[in-house]
């Protein structure tokens, strides 16, 4: 295999030195020499010979050498002692982590309507903190939110109102907040509701547009915005525990 | 397919008076003693199998009535608040009723072609409730307008 994948005395290579795997062990069959095609493969590897192939080289993905590198949560360690430790190693890593200053800064941007700076603040978090942190952030910011509006003593007209009342705001609100679904996700802080059969995407799309019509209707002043981010902050950090 | 001269002939039946008048006596109900006539008299039309038409002529009056309360000009927000309004009259009717459904039923009789169909039975439901709320701030010439566009839309619907 070396005198046909190697250049001669001549500085050329024979035609066979085109092909791959399959015709070279089909050649070196003809020829007479027994050898596995694993054997083949093997050689070329280890010598770093390839034929020619047909049809460009396809590549899917282009990685960006400035993107973060997902964190090795078990620290290369794979061997472990019983099942599941492994995943219960990486999740306790995760689950730990609690919201950073970054994620509030981010969340507070959205409530202020400062929807260009969102973008940016929340275009550079991390993209494992911004799945875990910040939707911990956000759910706990809703959950507060809901409990300060309605309270205990609350009517189901009082959630039908406030539903139509926030998409009665614009043409756009009316389309993207599903008026069923933003009630119950309001039910599952104010009862025993449950949202597993909804698509995810609806779901924290009405927890957004719903909290940050609460805000919109409470106006708070900054100071009153930092002190409700500071108790949805502690709540999300006891729920991420 | 060679459907025989009855049933053939039903499906060519314009709406009936009697039909008009279950439906007037069930939107002009304001108390139990005639709401409960009007179920009565919608029992008698589904045991003599007359009942045929009735849908078609709910459909109709929904749709005249729609057109009356929001025409010329209706926005997102005016239909938002007009299904907001109902759902809100009872814990029962934010129950019964689909808001998505109710908004849709509306949207489409007004021209808005982007509206979602709802399914079936949410559709039933939504017309005869929402015509229902919409019926409700009629007076009687008002009311038997809405019926009479609306027996005139279920006839082209039933042809």
């Amino acid at each position: 295999m070396a005198g046909i994948y190697e250049t001669g005395e001549n500085g050329r290579r024979p035609p066979e030195s085109m092909y791959g795997t399959l015709k070279m062990w089909e050649y070196l069959q003809r020829q007479g020499i027994p050898v596995a095609k694993c054997t083949v493969e093997r050689l070329k590897n280890e010598n770093g010979w390839k034929g020619r192939t047909r049809g460009r080289r396809v590549r899917t993905t282009i990685p960006d050498p400035a993107a973060t590198r997902a964190p090795d949560l078990v620290n290369r360690q794979f061997r472990v002692e019983r099942p599941g430790e492994l995943l219960s190693r990486a999740s306790e890593e995760v689950i730990s982590m609690p919201v950073t200053e970054d994620q509030v800064a981010a969340l507070r941007a959205l409530l202020v309507d400062d929807i260009d700076l969102h973008k940016r603040l929340f275009s550079q978090l991390d993209r494992s903190e911004a799945r875990k942190g910040y939707t911990a952030l956000v759910t706990a910011a809703f959950v507060t939110a809901v409990e300060r509006r309605f309270g205990k003593n609350y009517q189901p007209q009082d959630v039908v109102t406030f539903v139509a009342d926030l998409r009665s705001r614009s043409d756009r609100l009316a389309r993207d907040l599903d008026p069923e679904v933003a009630e119950r996700v309001i039910y599952t802080v104010l009862s025993d509701a449950t949202v597993q059969d909804l698509p995810k995407d609806a779901v924290t799309r009405a927890k957004l547009l719903v909290l940050a019509g609460v805000i919109a209707d409470e106006r708070p002043s900054s100071e009153g915005l930092d002190d409700f981010l500071t108790s949805a902050r502690k709540l999300a950090d006891q729920l991420m525990t | 397919m060679n459907p025989n001269a009855a049933s053939w002939s039903e499906i060519n039946v314009p709406v009936a008076d009697e039909q008009v008048a279950v439906l007037r006596t069930y939107l002009s109900a304001r108390t139990n003693a005639r709401y409960d006539e009007a179920v009565r008299m919608l029992g008698t039309l589904t045991d003599s199998g007359r009942l045929v038409g009735f849908a078609e002529l709910v459909y109709g009056t929904f749709a005249a009535a729609a057109r009356r309360r929001f025409s010329p000009t209706w926005t997102s927000a005016d239909i938002v608040r007009f299904v907001a309004d109902f759902r809100s009259s009872s814990s029962e009717a934010a129950r019964l009723i689909s808001p998505s459904a109710a908004e849709n039923q509306l949207r489409g009789v007004l021209g808005d072609i982007a509206a979602v169909r709802p399914p079936e039975e949410a559709r039933a439901r939504a017309q005869l409730l929402l015509l229902a709320a919409l019926s409700a701030s009629m007076d009687a010439d008002e009311l038997d307008g809405a019926l009479a566009e609306g027996r005139v839309l279920a006839d082209r619907l039933l042809r």
